[in-house]
């Protein structure tokens, strides 16, 4: 099938900034999970869509802020993670849960702000949604509603399912040189699973691609049913092949979907997948630029249903495990992103790619398909 | 000499019997193995747990043999195999290690050749200190952990339980490691981490645990 994008789709600053303009500033995002911010002054910061974000817990109400200080543009919150209010380290201003400055210096000579100058000195806030334990921010000063991004059948066993994730979890970013669509194809290409991972990837998450019954009858062109936005999510389950189950999982509830590998490709960029009802993966692929992508990914459990001392190995170890794989994806995906800058041929998509394709409508009904570089 | 009972076999095995003969403090009666290949090692007598005699307790004491792999579960789930058989579980000291007067050697402790342990350091049960480590004053060890070869655990620093270090990692000063962190060859950390850190190669950040 004919591709419906182009390598400068992957490689132009033009598409990228097209791309956080009317995607990653416009869109729901997955920010982080309610288990990162259990507790009160909990924070997480991050670079979305090129903008310095502070996920803030404050008496269990998770916000977001800008994390860049109104005075002089320092970092508010410098770790990753931690705990401590909103008060930024270079001069002590310090904002409450709503953002707003309540504090610059004990004598107020030092900044001599006039009566009622400082009221409106206040970080920039962005609207949060909680779905089970995911939490999305949208970046938009008109953000659209929840259930135009993802359909009501997607929130509702998204929130059924990660509302059963335990409060522990393992967690890191990985720094690649690739697009980050590139990252989301990948993982709606079951053919390269048994190719790529023959060797690494477990013998029960085997796929028979071509008996998915979606891939027939279709076009040598592709021709999009149905573009909407919440198309370009998509779920999946594939049944586990029969395997004696692991000691760890006696330990925690399962959910309904035990037995399965459950996935969600959450539009535009989230990967999530629930393996055998009993633990979660998540990936996220966070565009740094045309062609850098930080990758976010965390493990956790459904939640413990007896002593479980040993959490962190099995964790670690499911880790390891899927850093396995996603290491060859990733050196994939970097060869793939050089060939694309220095060779100007297109995809060539087979029939069994129509997920990818999908992706890509949607993807083209939110940008739109001229080029901005000729629009330019 | 006092009688020693070896349970399982690895990659430390014959370095521990190295040193165990070299301190000469104890007379191996035997190793306990999963699968007895052949009827001796070294001329000391390979066991199963089936085939393993009903030695006197009083007499005969154990010490658990394993590596750090699976962030040292293995070990401290065959340690705590050998503890509910009734076993009296001693520590190993090499002869060429110098640890300060009045250290207290849990059960199950190894220390290897070369090790420097200072006084008022405090090591956990069934911690694993290897060659060439150095252990300053009022360093605390946690239980189950590994300390890797030429590592330096610097004065008050802390590592919680499970903790792994790989070969020549330096804990700084009053550094704090929650437990079950592990912390990949030559890293220096002089700071400590926020929560539960994973210092690997395999990735290209820190990869943390959070238990909230």
């Amino acid at each position: 099938m004919r591709p419906l994008l182009s390598p400068a789709h992957y490689t132009s600053k033009a598409w990228f900034d097209r791309e956080l303009e009317t995607i990653f500033n416009r869109l729901w995002l997955l920010a982080g999970v309610t288990p990162m911010l259990q507790k009160h002054l909990d924070y997480r910061t991050l670079t979305l869509a090129g903008k310095a974000i502070v996920l803030q817990n404050h008496h269990g109400v998770i916000r977001a802020f800008s994390n860049i200080c109104r005075h002089r543009m320092a970092r508010i919150q410098s770790g990753e993670f931690g705990n401590r209010g909103l008060v930024c380290p270079y001069h002590h201003w310090c904002y409450n849960q709503d953002g707003q400055l309540v504090h610059t210096h004990k004598d107020p000579k030092v900044f001599n702000f006039a009566e009622g100058e400082t009221e409106d000195i206040r970080l920039a806030q962005y609207p949060v949604k909680v779905i089970g334990s995911l939490i999305f921010v949208n970046l938009s000063a008109e953000p659209l509603p929840l259930e135009e991004q993802f359909d009501a059948q997607t929130v509702a066993l998204l929130e059924t399912y990660t509302g059963q994730m335990d409060s522990a979890f393992i967690y890191t970013r990985y720094e690649g040189d690739f697009n980050w669509k590139t990252g989301m194809e990948n993982i709606k290409d079951a053919l390269h699973v048994p190719c790529l991972h023959k060797s690494t990837f477990p013998k029960h998450f085997r796929v028979d691609i071509a008996s998915n019954a979606a891939i027939h009858g279709k076009d040598a062109v592709y021709q999009s049913l149905n573009a909407s936005l919440p198309q370009g999510t998509t779920m999946g389950g594939i049944a586990m092949q029969d395997a004696a189950e692991l000691d760890w999982q006696r330990l925690v509830a399962p959910l309904e979907t035990k037995g399965r590998y459950q996935t969600f490709h959450l539009f535009p960029n989230v990967n999530l997948m629930i393996v055998d009802g009993t633990s979660f993966a998540i990936q996220t692929y966070n565009p740094l630029a045309a062609d850098k992508t930080e990758m976010h990914m965390m493990v956790a459990l459904t939640r413990p249903v007896a002593d479980f001392p040993h959490k962190p190995v099995v964790l670690w170890e499911h880790l390891l495990s899927d850093m396995t794989v996603l290491q060859e994806d990733i050196e994939c995906l970097e060869a793939l992103q050089r060939n694309l800058v220095a060779n100007h041929n297109d995809f060539i998509h087979g029939a069994y790619e129509t997920g990818i394709l999908d992706f890509h409508a949607a993807y083209l009904a939110q940008t739109g398909a001229a080029d901005p570089a000729v629009m330019a | 000499m006092k009688k020693l009972l070896i349970f399982g076999e690895g990659p430390s095995l014959p370095r521990l019997i190295h040193e165990i003969e070299r301190s000469a403090l104890y007379d191996i009666v035997g190793i306990v193995v999963s699968h007895a290949t052949a009827p001796a090692r070294n001329n000391i007598p390979l066991y199963t747990l089936e085939t393993l005699p009903a030695f006197d307790r009083q007499e005969v004491s154990a010490f658990i043999v394993g590596d750090e792999q699976h962030l040292n579960q293995q070990r401290l789930a065959a340690y705590m195999e050998v503890k509910r058989m009734g076993y009296a579980i001693t520590a190993i000291c090499s002869a060429g290690a110098s640890i300060g007067d009045g250290l207290k050697l849990r059960e199950n402790v190894f220390i290897d050749h070369g090790a420097r342990v200072l006084a008022y350091a405090n090591i956990g049960a069934n911690t694993w200190i290897m060659q060439g480590a150095e252990i300053d004053a009022d360093a605390k060890i946690g239980s189950s952990c590994w300390i890797g070869a030429q590592s330096i655990i610097s004065a008050g620093a802390t590592l919680g339980k499970n903790c792994t270090l790989g070969p020549g990692v330096v804990i700084g000063p009053g550094v704090v490691l929650p437990a079950w962190s592990t912390i990949h060859t030559q890293t220096t950390l002089t700071a400590s981490p926020p929560t539960t850190i994973f210092l690997d190669a395999r990735f290209r950040a820190p990869v943390y645990f959070f238990q909230k």
